[in-house]
C-alpha cells in the first residue's frame, strides 16, 4: 500500500430520482499529489468525493484506492486508507469532548487505551489543536471545529485526505491557517472548492466538473489562467488574476 | 403532562419502570436486525422531537398554548420500536438534565408518552400513512387524541395509585380529560402538518419504515401494561394497608412526633425512653431542636467536604 | 466560541427555551471537572441516585422532618464534587411551581387534623404540600447532580455496563450531541419568524408545521451525513468507551455507605430521635 493511487474509470452515477450527477468521469491521481476540483453548483464534486471513500458505491465503471477495488467487500481497507473530511464539521463531531470524538475512529479499530491517548494527542498536535482536548464540540469556533474534524480523520492514519469545501465558512484569519495546515500535509490530498485562490495555494492540478463531466484536467497555473474556460464552466478567475 | 417524583409511589413508579424496560429491550432485541445506519437517524430524530417540544404553538379558542408531544410522529417516520426507544431516551435526557419529570417517575412518563401514542395508537393509522388523503388525515387527528387522553388517564391512575398528592381522582379526571382534548388535538393538527408538508416535499422520507414490518406483538406488550398495573396497584394497596410508624402516629394528631420503630425502642439512649401518645410541649421543642441539631450536622459535614476539597490537589478541569 | 456560545442569549421572545440550553451548557461545562465525585465509576452514582429517589419517594405522605437528613447526599455531591448551587438553583426554581402545582389541592382536600407548635392545628394537607416541595427539591437535584458530575459519555458508559437496552446508551449519546444543534436551529427560525411578523409568543399551527417540517427534512440530510461520517470512522453499532474506568474498593465502600446511611434515615426519624435525646440530656 506504499503508492496510495486513485483512479476512477468511467464512473458514472444517478440519484435514485434519476438526476444524473456523474457522467463518465475518469481520471489518476499519484501518491503526494494535490488535486482540487472545481466546478459550479450542483457540478458533482461532493457526489464524486463519496465515491472515493466508499459513501456510494459506482453504478457503472470503477474507482480504485491503492490496490483495491472501491466495492462492498474492500470497503474497510478502503474506509482505513481514505480520511474523508466533510463539509460542516457538525455533521462529523458528535462526542462529548474533543478526545473522545478524535478517539472514536482508533477506539472502532479496537486500539487499546494507552496506545489511544498517544494517537489521538498526535493527530491534535498536527493540527495544532491539542489544548482543546476536553472541549465539547459546540464550545468551538468555526475555526477549531474545521481542525478538529481533521484531526478525527488523521487519527486513523489514512493516506489519502478528501476534503469537501475545507475553507467555507472561515473568516480570512482561519482560512489561512487552513491553508497553512493543507501544505503542511505530505499525503495525497483530493479537495472539493469554490475558493479558487485556496487552490493556487494548496494544489498543483485542477479537475473541473461541469453537469457531471470533466470538461479540463491540468496544472493550477495553466487552467486557473483560462478566463474563458472557468467562465464556460461556471466560474470565474481567482481574485488576484482578475485586474 | 410530565408526571414528576414527588407524586410517585416506589410501587407505581418501580412496576412501570420495569414494564418500560422490558418493552424497551424487546424494542431494541428488534432493532438489532435493522442497519446501524438507523441509529444516528434515531439519535437526530430524538434531537429534533426535543427541541419542537421546545416550541409554543398556540392552540385555537382557547388562548391557551401547548407542545408537540412527537410520540406518533416519530413512529410514523421511524417505525414503532425505534420511536418507542426514542422517546424513552428523550424522557430519560429530560428528567436528569432538566429535571423535568423524574427518574423515578421515568417509567410512567414512558407509558403515558411513549407507550401509548406509539404501541396502541399508531398501529391503527399505520395503514393510512401511505395515503395522504383527507380521510386518513382525520384518522391520524383522532388517532393523536386518543393517544393523548389516554396518557391523561395514565397520569391520573398513576397518581391516584400513589396516594401522594390527595386528589379526589373522579373530578380530576373530569377537568383532566376536556383539557387533554385540546391538546390532543394540537398534537393531531401538528402530526397531520408536519406529515402532509413532508409528503409535498420529500415523500421518500415517509413511506420507508411504515410499509415494511409487522404490527409490533401487542399481546406482549399488553400483558406487560397489565402486570405493571397489577403490581403498582397491589403494591399501593399494601402500602396503604400497612401504614408505618410515622403515618400511623399522624392520624392520631401528632406531628413532630412518631411513635418509636422497634430499633428505635433498641437503641434508645435511656432504659424506659419513650414518646407517649400525650402531645406535651417537650416533644414540640425537642422536634424544632432536632431539626436544628441535624441542619447543624449537615452544614458541619459540608464544612468537611469544603476543607477536604482544599486539601486536595487541584483537578485538572 | 464565545460568540456563539452566547447567541442564544439575544432570543427575546424564547428567553426561557434558550436559558434552559444556557444551563444545560453550563452543567455539561461542570461535567468535565476532575473531583474525587467525578472520578468514580458512573455506575456507583447511577444506582445511589436511583436508590436515594426510591428511598425518599417511600416516605409516607405527611413525611417532613424525617426527610431533612437525605440533604446530606445532595450535598455531598456538590460539595466534594464542585457544583455550585447557582447551577442548579435556576432550574430548580423554574420547575417547582410544577411540583407545587400538584399538590396545591392537598390543603383543601385533606383536612386530617395536625397539630403543630406555635401554629395550633392545621390540615395535614399542609404537611403533605410541604412533603411535596421537600420530595421535589431531593429528588431534582439528585438528578441534576448526577449529570454534573458525571457528564453524558459516563453516563452512556453506564448505561451499556448496567445492561440497559442495547441501543439505549447511543442514541442517548446522538440525542444528547444533536439537542444544541437543532434546539438552535429552532431558535434561529423562530427569531426570523418573529423578525417578519407581529409580537405573537406562541405559533400558530399550520405555521408551526411547515416550520417544523422544513427543520425535520434538513435534520433527515442531516441524518444521513452523520451516518456516512460514522460509518467511515468505523463505527458498527456501539460506541467503543475508554475503560479506564475501574470499580475498585472506593467504589464498593462508598456504595454500601450511603446505602445503609439512606436506610438508617429511612428507618429512623433522625431530627425527632436527636431532639428527644437533646431533651433528655438537658432537662
Amino acid at each position: 500500500m506504499s503508492h496510495h493511487l486513485v483512479i476512477c474509470r468511467d464512473l458514472s452515477f444517478s440519484y435514485p430520482d434519476g438526476t444524473p450527477a456523474l457522467d463518465r468521469v475518469s481520471f489518476l491521481i499519484t501518491h503526494g499529489e494535490s488535486v482540487a476540483i472545481v466546478g459550479a453548483n450542483g457540478a458533482g464534486k461532493s457526489t464524486l468525493l463519496l465515491h472515493l471513500a466508499g459513501v456510494f458505491l459506482p453504478q457503472s465503471g470503477s474507482v480504485q484506492v491503492g490496490d483495491v477495488k472501491v466495492e462492498k467487500a474492500h470497503l474497510n481497507e478502503v474506509r482505513r486508507t481514505v480520511g474523508f473530511v466533510f463539509q460542516n464539521p457538525d455533521d462529523q463531531l458528535f462526542m462529548p469532548t474533543v478526545f473522545d470524538d478524535v478517539a472514536f475512529g482508533p477506539r472502532n479499530l479496537g486500539t487499546t487505551e494507552p496506545g489511544i491517548e498517544a494517537r489521538v494527542m498526535a493527530a491534535l498536535n498536527e493540527v495544532g489543536a491539542a489544548h482543546l482536548r476536553n472541549r465539547p464540540p459546540y464550545h468551538l469556533s468555526g475555526g477549531e471545529k474545521r481542525s478538529v474534524s481533521i484531526a478525527t480523520v488523521l487519527a486513523l492514519n489514512p493516506g489519502i485526505l478528501v476534503l469537501d469545501e475545507p475553507t467555507s465558512n472561515l473568516d480570512p484569519v482561519n482560512r489561512r491557517k487552513m491553508i497553512r495546515l493543507l501544505n503542511q500535509f505530505t499525503h495525497t490530498r483530493i479537495l472539493a472548492t469554490h475558493d479558487l485562490d485556496l487552490v493556487l495555494d494548496v494544489c498543483t492540478r485542477v479537475l473541473i466538473l461541469n453537469q457531471g463531466r470533466i470538461t479540463a484536467d491540468g496544472e493550477v497555473q495553466t487552467v486557473l489562467r483560462n478566463k474563458d474556460l472557468l467562465e464556460r464552466n461556471g466560474l470565474e478567475l481567482p481574485l488576484r488574476f482578475q485586474n | 403532562m410530565h408526571m414528576s417524583d414527588a407524586l410517585v409511589s416506589p410501587a407505581v413508579g418501580g412496576a412501570l419502570w420495569l414494564s418500560s424496560l422490558a418493552i424497551a429491550r424487546q424494542a431494541s432485541r428488534k432493532m438489532e436486525s435493522r442497519p446501524v445506519e438507523t441509529l444516528p437517524l434515531m439519535g437526530v430524530a430524538g434531537a429534533f422531537v426535543f427541541a419542537a417540544q421546545m416550541i409554543n404553538i398556540s392552540i385555537p379558542g382557547t388562548g391557551s398554548s401547548g407542545h408537540l408531544g412527537g410520540g406518533l410522529l416519530l413512529a410514523s417516520l421511524v417505525g414503532p420500536e425505534a420511536a418507542f426507544l426514542i422517546m424513552f431516551v428523550v424522557l430519560f435526557i429530560q428528567a436528569t438534565f432538566f429535571a423535568d419529570g423524574g427518574l423515578l417517575a421515568l417509567g410512567c412518563n414512558v407509558i403515558n408518552m411513549g407507550f401509548f401514542p406509539i404501541y396502541i395508537v399508531y398501529p391503527y393509522i399505520r395503514n393510512s400513512l401511505a395515503s395522504p388523503g383527507r380521510g386518513s388525515r382525520i384518522k391520524i387527528i383522532i388517532a393523536a387524541v386518543i393517544g393523548i387522553e389516554l396518557g391523561a388517564t395514565g397520569v391520573v391512575i398513576e397518581t391516584a395509585l400513589s396516594g401522594l398528592a390527595s386528589l379526589n381522582w373522579k373530578p380530576f379526571l373530569a377537568a383532566f380529560l376536556p383539557i387533554h382534548l385540546a391538546i390532543g388535538l394540537l398534537e393531531g393538527v401538528l402530526t397531520v402538518a408536519i406529515l402532509s408538508f413532508l409528503y409535498r416535499i420529500r415523500p421518500d422520507i415517509i413511506p420507508s419504515y411504515t410499509k415494511s414490518g409487522k404490527t409490533p406483538s401487542r399481546i406482549f406488550v399488553g400483558i406487560i401494561f397489565l402486570l405493571a398495573l397489577g403490581v403498582a396497584g397491589l403494591g399501593s394497596r399494601f402500602a396503604s394497608t400497612h401504614p408505618d410508624g410515622l403515618e400511623w402516629s399522624l392520624v392520631k394528631g401528632q406531628f413532630f412526633q412518631s411513635s418509636p420503630s422497634k430499633l428505635q425502642e433498641k437503641t434508645a439512649p435511656f432504659p424506659g425512653y419513650q414518646t407517649g401518645p400525650n402531645q406535651d410541649s417537650t416533644s414540640s421543642w425537642a422536634g424544632i431542636i432536632g431539626i436544628l441539631l441535624t441542619l447543624g450536622v449537615l452544614m458541619g459535614v459540608r464544612k468537611v467536604f469544603i476543607w477536604r476539597r482544599k486539601n486536595l490537589p487541584p483537578g485538572n478541569t | 466560541m464565545a460568540k456563539e456560545e452566547s447567541a442564544p442569549r439575544k432570543y427575546v421572545s424564547t428567553g426561557l427555551i434558550s436559558r434552559a440550553v444556557i444551563e444545560l451548557r453550563s452543567l455539561d461545562a461542570l461535567s468535565r471537572q476532575s473531583t474525587p465525585v467525578h472520578k468514580l465509576d458512573p455506575r456507583v452514582k447511577l444506582i445511589l441516585v436511583f436508590a436515594f429517589v426510591f428511598i425518599i419517594m417511600s416516605f409516607p405522605p405527611y413525611a417532613l422532618l424525617a426527610l431533612v437528613p437525605f440533604f446530606s447526599f445532595p450535598l455531598w455531591m456538590s460539595t466534594a464534587g464542585r457544583i455550585p448551587p447557582r447551577a442548579l438553583s435556576w432550574k430548580l426554581l423554574m420547575l417547582a411551581p410544577l411540583a407545587i402545582l400538584v399538590g396545591i389541592f392537598n390543603p383543601l382536600l385533606d383536612s386530617t387534623p395536625i397539630q403543630v407548635p406555635f401554629l395550633g392545628t392545621i390540615s395535614g394537607g399542609w404537611i403533605s404540600l410541604g412533603s411535596i416541595i421537600l420530595r421535589f427539591f431531593l429528588s431534582a437535584s439528585a438528578g441534576l447532580l448526577l449529570v454534573g458530575t458525571t457528564g453524558p459519555l459516563r453516563i452512556s458508559q453506564a448505561l451499556q455496563q448496567l445492561k440497559f437496552p442495547k441501543f439505549i446508551g447511543v442514541v442517548f449519546l446522538l440525542i444528547y450531541r444533536y439537542l444544541f444543534i437543532l434546539t438552535d436551529e429552532f431558535l434561529r427560525l423562530n427569531q426570523a419568524r418573529i423578525c417578519r411578523s407581529a409580537k405573537r409568543k406562541a405559533i400558530s399551527i399550520s405555521l408551526a408545521g411547515s416550520m417544523m417540517g422544513s427543520v425535520l427534512i434538513r435534520t433527515w440530510d442531516r441524518a444521513e451525513r452523520i451516518t456516512s461520517a460514522m460509518l467511515l470512522r468505523g463505527f458498527s453499532g456501539t460506541v467503543p468507551l475508554p475503560n479506564t474506568q475501574k470499580w475498585t474498593r472506593k467504589e464498593t465502600l462508598l456504595l454500601f455507605t450511603w446505602l445503609s446511611l439512606f436506610i438508617l434515615f429511612r428507618i429512623v426519624n433522625i431530627p425527632d430521635y436527636s431532639g428527644q435525646v437533646f431533651m433528655r440530656i438537658f432537662r
